[in-house]
C-alpha cells in the first residue's frame, strides 16, 4: 500500500513537471514561433508526458477528461477523489 | 473550448487550518489583481486581435490562470476545512463565515465582491497588452504582500510558484507587445488602433 502510494505520488509528480515545461513552452512558442530547438524540445516533452499520463490513468484511474482508462465496472472519473481533497495533487 | 485535467497544476497540500491567512489569499481568488479577473481579462481580450500569435498568448495565459484559479480556491479550501467555531470567531473570518460559511465565493480581502470591472478589455491592442503587463505586476505585488504575512511553508510553497508565474506571463506580455509594435507605422504606433481600424498604416495580417 505505502509503496503503491509513493508510486502514484511519484507518477504525479513526473506529470506535474512534464505538464509545466510544456505549458511554459507553449507560452514561449506563442511569441517565438519560428524557434526550432524549441519546438523539437516541446514534442519531445508532450510525448513524454503522453506517455506518463496514459500508464499513470491505467494503474490508478483518469485525470485526463479525454481519457477515462480502461475500467469498465465503475467510472473512476466520477468516484475518484477530487484534487484539493488528497486526489491527484 | 476546454477540457478539464482531475489534477492541480502545482501541489497543495496544507495541513493546518488558518482563518486569517485564508481571509487574505481569497483576495487571489476574487481580489482586483486575483486570478478570476487576469483570466477572463485574457480570454476577453481575444476576440479583435488580428496577430494570431497575440491571440494564442492571451489564450494560453488566460487558460493557465484558471488553473491558478483552482490553486488558490484549493490553498483557501484548506486553510478553513477543519477550523473550530472559536478560531472562526476569534478572527475577521467570521463575517466571510456568516454569508458563505466555508464555501469558496469571489471577494477582495477587504470584503469586496468581484465584479466585471476588476478586468479590463478596452478593444484596442496595445491598449489592452499594456494593461496586462500591469496586471501581472500588480499580481506579482499582491502575492508579495501576502508571502510577508505567511509563516508556514506549506501555504508558502504553492503561493511561491504562483508569483513566478506572474513574473515570467510579464515577459510573454512584453514580447507580444513587441512583436506588435514591430507591425506598426514605427513613425507613431498610435496612429491607428490594430483591432478596430483598417489599412493601419502597417503591414497587417
Amino acid at each position: 500500500m505505502t509503496q503503491n502510494m509513493s508510486e502514484k505520488r511519484r507518477m504525479l509528480m513526473d506529470i506535474s513537471v512534464l505538464d509545466f515545461t510544456t505549458t511554459d513552452l507553449r507560452e514561449y512558442l506563442d511569441t517565438h514561433p519560428n524557434d526550432m530547438d524549441a519546438i523539437s524540445y516541446f514534442h519531445r516533452y508532450n510525448n513524454m508526458l503522453h506517455q506518463v499520463t496514459k500508464e499513470y490513468t491505467a494503474k490508478f484511474g483518469p485525470i485526463r477528461q479525454n481519457m477515462p482508462g480502461n475500467c469498465m465496472d465503475e467510472w473512476k472519473w466520477a468516484t475518484s477523489p477530487m484534487p484539493w481533497e488528497g486526489g491527484a495533487c | 473550448m476546454w477540457s478539464y485535467e482531475k489534477r492541480l497544476q502545482y501541489p497543495v497540500n496544507i495541513t493546518t487550518p488558518n482563518a486569517k491567512l485564508a481571509e487574505v489569499i481569497i483576495s487571489q481568488y476574487g481580489g482586483p489583481d486575483g486570478e478570476m479577473g487576469a483570466s477572463m481579462r485574457y480570454l476577453s481580450q481575444r476576440y479583435g486581435v488580428p496577430y494570431p500569435e497575440i491571440a494564442a498568448v492571451l489564450t494560453d495565459i488566460g487558460t493557465e490562470e484558471l488553473a491558478h484559479l483552482e490553486m488558490v480556491a484549493a490553498i483557501v479550501h484548506q486553510l478553513t476545512k477543519n477550523l473550530s467555531m472559536e478560531e472562526i470567531e476569534n478572527s475577521g473570518f467570521k463575517t466571510y463565515y456568516v454569508d458563505h460559511t466555508i464555501g469558496i465565493w469571489p471577494q477582495a480581502a477587504g470584503g469586496v465582491p468581484f465584479n466585471a470591472c476588476e478586468f479590463q478589455s478596452k478593444g484596442d491592442l496595445i491598449t489592452d497588452l499594456f494593461e496586462d503587463m500591469a496586471a501581472e505586476q500588480k499580481a506579482r505585488t499582491t502575492y508579495d504582500n501576502i508571502l510577508r504575512l505567511i509563516k508556514d511553508p506549506e501555504v508558502c510553497d504553492p503561493i511561491r510558484f504562483l508569483r513566478q508565474r506572474e513574473i515570467v506571463h510579464f515577459q510573454r506580455f512584453g514580447e507580444a507587445l513587441r512583436l506588435l509594435q514591430d507591425r506598426l507605422d514605427p513613425k507613431n504606433f498610435y496612429i491607428c488602433n490594430p483591432a478596430f481600424d483598417t489599412n493601419c498604416g502597417c503591414s497587417c495580417k
